[in-house]
């Protein structure tokens, strides 16, 4: 993680950037978790808005190699091109787990 | 303006809160949602300075979300969150009638100034708006002093009354919502309040009769609408 971008965001406020990493660690771990399950399910639009949320998370936390990967993911949902999604969506999974 | 109210729409948890909390330690009063939906319900029962808006959201974009919040206050400035900097994304947000927008990740004292000017030259632009009275034909309404002069006669006024009418005013030629009518008068748009507004409007009505150039037209399923037709006083 780089929280430098994120301490400039909030002003220098180091109390709202320790907050923001610890609902971080908390929630996208669970967020990340249930993407498969939005392939599985086919649910694009929800898959498409879990992605776009996760990005910026990403990028606020300086994660921009996940952050890169997902808008990737998110590009080919959005121009509908949802075959064979899961694999890439699952190797995300992995990365972020092993980050 | 004392304390600010926003409507905050954001499906992005974890920042949206956090910024919530930034703008109310600046003295903002903040509600926020977290889809589209929701968003809409929540203006459509209170009264809000400005709404910051994210695009892409759940159940109602942000875009669809900010045409129907101009059809219901044409002048409610509104901020667009844009994930991307897409151009397509700021002009079509321009053309809708924001007034500016940010690019994700925003700073929050970014947004908070963003804002600030906002709502500093809506004031201006309010200010000078402001009309000291309203004539039609041989009639006069001074919202100032709730006075309405019909055909030499003068009628004071309850607050609800002048507020209507003023509502009316500001609406000319225009169709004035019922929620829009309620949110302007009581600050919610409360389904009781729908006898009392019927009772409100048929007694403007009754005060303008003798000016010929003024009427108030029904307009059934949408609300209300005040014409001036110059050539009949």
């Amino acid at each position: 993680m780089d929280l430098s971008l994120l301490h400039n965001l909030m002003g220098g406020d180091q109390r709202l950037v320790d907050r923001f990493v610890a609902i971080f660690n908390t929630q996208v771990p669970a967020q990340v978790a249930a993407l498969p399950e939005l392939c599985e399910a086919q649910d694009w639009e929800g898959l498409s808005t879990a992605l776009h949320s996760l990005k910026t998370q990403f990028n606020y936390v300086g994660m921009h190699t996940l952050a890169e990967q997902i808008r990737s993911l998110e590009e080919q949902v959005d121009a509908g091109l949802t075959d064979g999604i899961s694999l890439p969506v699952n190797h995300f999974v992995r990365d972020f787990r092993l980050s | 303006m004392e304390q600010p109210h926003l409507l905050f729409i954001d499906d992005e948890v974890q920042y949206s809160e956090l910024t919530k909390e930034y703008l109310e330690m600046k003295g903002c009063r903040v509600m926020l949602k977290h889809d589209g939906q929701a968003g809409l319900d929540a203006f459509k029962s209170q009264k809000f300075d400005l709404c910051v808006l994210d695009i892409k959201m759940p159940k109602k974009d942000g875009f669809t979300l900010a045409e129907e919040i101009k059809q219901l206050d044409e002048t409610i400035p509104i901020i667009f969150l844009t994930g991307q900097s897409l151009k397509e994304d700021k002009i079509r947000g321009l053309m809708l009638g924001a007034d500016d927008y940010l690019t994700k990740p925003f700073s929050m004292e970014e947004l908070y100034l963003r804002i600030r000017a906002i709502l500093k030259r809506v004031k201006v632009q309010e200010k000078a708006r402001v009309v000291a009275q309203y004539e039609w034909g041989h009639s006069r309404f001074d919202p100032d002093l709730r006075q309405l002069v019909v055909s030499g006669e003068t009628i004071k006024l309850t607050s609800i009354e002048a507020k209507l009418l003023k509502l009316f005013c500001e609406h000319q030629n225009k169709v004035l919502t019922r929620d829009a009518a309620m949110i302007g008068i009581w600050g919610d748009e409360e389904h009781y309040r729908g006898y009392s507004l019927n009772v409100y409007v048929s007694k403007l009505r009754k005060f303008l009769k003798a000016e010929p150039a003024v009427e108030i037209l029904n307009l059934h399923g949408e609300g209300y609408k005040l014409i001036f037709k110059p050539g009949a006083a």
